[in-house]
């Protein structure tokens, strides 16, 4: 049974690996005519100047928009591959402090209101502070961005348990149809057609893989009324699952 | 000179002497009891359950003696044992053996003895009954008599002596046994009370020693697990000689422990005798290798899922800025030479990411879709593959004559063919290329070789050139994408194949690959 155990495991650190290296061959080898594309488009972009008409100019900025998709798209490739590699620092950090920098950066530029609740011991605990950071950033960023009210709310509530914070996000914006509950965490999966919202769609993606990685779990639910609820349980001891 | 009798079976008689464990043991009033009746009896003032050793007496019990033990040259019952008849002196005056004796000269200035043989039930005679007086005497017939029969209760005393001894060896190994045992053991009652766990049975579940002892069995018992131990225990009393199952026990910290159990039951008493194993290991084992197994599978899908996506979202974009471009260049005829050119150059470029992107599609597909099997007769598509992927001049292509038919995916095989052929085509840099699709049979494969005569491959580059999007020269030189080779291993091991590459530089390539019949 050991032997057939230490197979298995052996066959899921190759898959792994052939994971990991599809990612980045990917990023990095389409990259390279990407880079090309981008460079012959602002080339093109010079030389062309406004001495075009309207349609062309048209046409050339949605060209222009589709390359920083696509170079948006093989970022996000990136950072997923990156996920478990970089930005690995154990340190502490101030929970509501971790909120509030995020919220710093949202608010400048959107009209919702916040309401904060923590039930915690303690504010503070040491752990990965960059991971945390970036899967509320990408959470509260989700909730206010697709708000659809002229001024949303986002409710944020953390509660201590005994071996693990649990982080509950909510909104009043329009939630996500059940028909798509499941893809949501799929890489440039969007709920919306990009063109209504330029997004690149992985956010959550990248925030499902790093609460994995530490050994907690990410899950949705639609909130009463309407709006999305995610909720995040953060082991306050990281066991690395790779 | 003072003869010193020994018996002729002396070691083995010592042997057993020791086996008794009497020697230089506490007085026991049984013996004393004895000894007090022989000198009653036999009206002497001394009388002692004499034991003879290698080089001294010792006495188990005496009266009318101050001495525990004797030098074994100078007793009077060293002579008893000789013989399993009474010995008698009755008077040591008159003995020449006993005359000079210290213990007739002097203190206790024996004149009379009388020893009656202890003769054990293997007939060695490990010492004497005796009793002695300083007066010359003579017993009478009952006196002899009764101290021969005292002298056989002294050796039913031994005896029993003994075979408490065995019985608690016997015990203590058993005791051992359990104390000892690594496996839990434990009776219970009829009515399913603890009579006795082991120290392993304890320890396992952290309770102190005999805690469980008079508890109900059920108390310890998992709530879901109740049910499937009655069930089991049950069958004990519809016949059943012996039950073995599973069930979950408490542990003082209130975790549970999974134990697997047999138990036999003693008919007299109703009580069940018990063992049990901790498996909680052995369960999380197996448990473990199912969830690796399906996180293998997870992750299979997952890849291939991953892979599909990723390159499908990727291709959206990448056909709009191509359609932009075109429309681009149609909506200005007049536009300046640079700008066409580098649209052109623009559109090489999502072409070439787009060559990429299909080659990713491809490799995810091949694990995730399941094709059909049918007849492939390989000799009548290699000839469609290379009718379509080989020019019609500049190559010489042998195909074997012994080609199989084999049962597969054509699709699969298909590729396999034609990316093994097209790199041959590509990489051509002679006037004639040649190039030959070979087969053998071995017992287990099928085996194929395409080989060239291109530039070869160095062998450093053999390993590598099946890692995707790996092309040897610069892109620009050969418009490659580079998957295909990844797509043919990829294929190939997913069968349960091998491919290898056989070539030096600038000799030319053979790839052999190996599909199983």
């Amino acid at each position: 049974m050991d032997e057939i155990q230490i197979d298995y495991q052996t066959e899921i650190e190759e898959l792994k690996k052939e994971y990991a290296d599809f990612i980045y061959i990917v990023s990095h080898d389409i990259k390279a005519p990407l880079r090309a594309i981008s460079n012959l488009t602002s080339w093109i972009e010079e030389d062309l100047g406004s001495n075009a008409s309207e349609d062309v100019l048209n046409n050339f900025k949605l060209l222009k928009n589709r390359v920083n998709r696509l170079e948006g798209m093989m970022n996000a490739l990136l950072e997923v591959s990156r996920v478990n590699t970089i930005e690995m620092e154990l340190y502490e950090v101030n929970l509501p402090k971790l909120v509030n920098d995020s919220i710093r950066i949202i608010e400048e530029r959107e009209n919702v209101e916040f309401h904060l609740n923590y039930y915690l011991r303690n504010e503070s605990f040491e752990t990965m502070g960059k991971k945390l950071q970036k899967v509320l950033f990408n959470l509260l960023e989700n909730a206010v961005r697709f708000h659809d009210k002229e001024k949303g709310n986002v409710y944020v509530e953390i509660v201590e348990k005994e071996t693990e914070y649990e982080i509950k996000i909510r909104d009043d914006g329009p939630g996500i149809s059940d028909s798509v509950t499941d893809k949501i965490f799929n890489i440039f999966y969007t709920a919306n057609s990009k063109d209504v919202r330029e997004t690149i769609g992985a956010g959550l993606t990248i925030s499902k893989k790093i609460v994995k990685m530490v050994g907690g779990k990410i899950e949705y639910f639609p909130a009463e009324n309407k709006g999305s609820i995610f909720i995040v349980n953060w082991p306050k001891i990281i066991k690395l699952k790779n | 000179m003072i003869k010193i009798p020994k018996p002729v079976n002396e070691i083995e008689r010592l042997k057993a002497l020791e086996s008794y464990s009497i020697m230089d043991s506490l007085s026991e009033k049984e013996y004393d009891s004895i000894t007090q009746l022989a000198a009653y009896i036999c009206e002497t003032p001394i009388a002692a359950v004499s034991l003879i050793d290698q080089d001294r007496q010792w006495f188990k019990s005496q009266v009318g003696l101050d001495v525990s033990e004797t030098p074994r040259d100078i007793s009077f019952c060293q002579h008893t044992i000789m013989n399993d008849e009474l010995f008698e002196v009755s008077n040591a005056l008159d003995n020449e053996d006993f005359v000079n004796n210290p213990l007739v000269t002097g203190n206790p200035n024996i004149r009379f003895y009388a020893g009656a043989p202890l003769k054990d039930s293997n007939g060695y005679n490990l010492g004497s009954l005796c009793v002695i007086d300083t007066k010359s005497k003579t017993l009478s017939q009952e006196q002899r008599k009764a101290l021969r029969i005292l002298g056989d209760q002294v050796v039913v005393l031994l005896q029993l002596r003994k075979n408490n001894f065995d019985l608690r060896a016997t015990q203590k190994e058993y005791q051992n046994f359990l104390d000892l045992s690594v496996d839990l053991v434990c009776i219970t009652s009829a009515i399913g009370f603890f009579l006795k766990a082991n120290p392993a049975f304890t320890r396992a579940l952290g309770y102190p020693d005999k805690e469980l002892e008079g508890k109900p069995f059920v108390d310890y018992l998992h709530p879901d697990d109740l049910e499937k131990t009655f069930f089991e225990v049950d069958k004990l009393s519809k016949g059943e000689v012996s039950i073995s199952f599973e069930n979950r026990f408490k542990c003082k910290s209130g975790e549970y422990i999974l134990l697997s159990w047999n138990a036999s039951p003693d008919l007299e008493t109703g009580n069940l005798y018990c063992i049990a194993r901790d498996v909680t290991n052995d369960k999380q084992q197996q448990q473990k290798l199912l969830d690796a197994l399906l996180e293998l599978k997870k992750n299979n899908e997952e890849l291939d899922q991953f892979a599909y996506v990723v390159s499908h979202d990727l291709k959206a974009p990448l056909r709009a800025i191509n359609n932009l471009a075109e429309w681009i260049l149609e909506d200005m005829p007049d536009m300046p030479e640079e700008v066409s050119k580098n649209f052109t150059r623009l559109r090489g470029r999502v072409l070439r990411m787009e060559n990429l992107i299909n080659g990713v599609l491809d490799y995810s597909r091949i694990g995730r879709t399941k094709i059909e099997k049918e007849n492939v007769d390989v000799q009548n598509m290699l000839k469609r593959v290379i009718e379509t992927i080989v020019p019609s001049t500049g190559f010489q292509v042998h195909i074997d004559e012994n080609m199989p038919t084999i049962h597969g995916e054509k699709i699969l095989l298909h590729q396999i063919f034609s990316n093994l052929i097209s790199n041959a085509v590509k990489y051509n840099d002679k006037p004639i290329g040649k190039i030959n699709c070979l087969y053998k049979s071995t017992p287990k494969f099928h085996q194929f070789s395409i080989s060239d005569n291109g530039p070869g491959i160095e062998p450093q580059y053999h390993e590598k050139v099946f890692g995707i999007f790996q092309t040897i020269e610069a892109r620009d030189k050969k418009e490659s994408t580079g998957i295909g080779l990844s797509i043919v291993k990829k294929i190939i091991e997913e069968k349960g194949g091998n491919i290898y590459i056989e070539s030096e530089e600038n000799q030319g390539a053979n790839f052999v690959f190996t599909i199983p019949k």
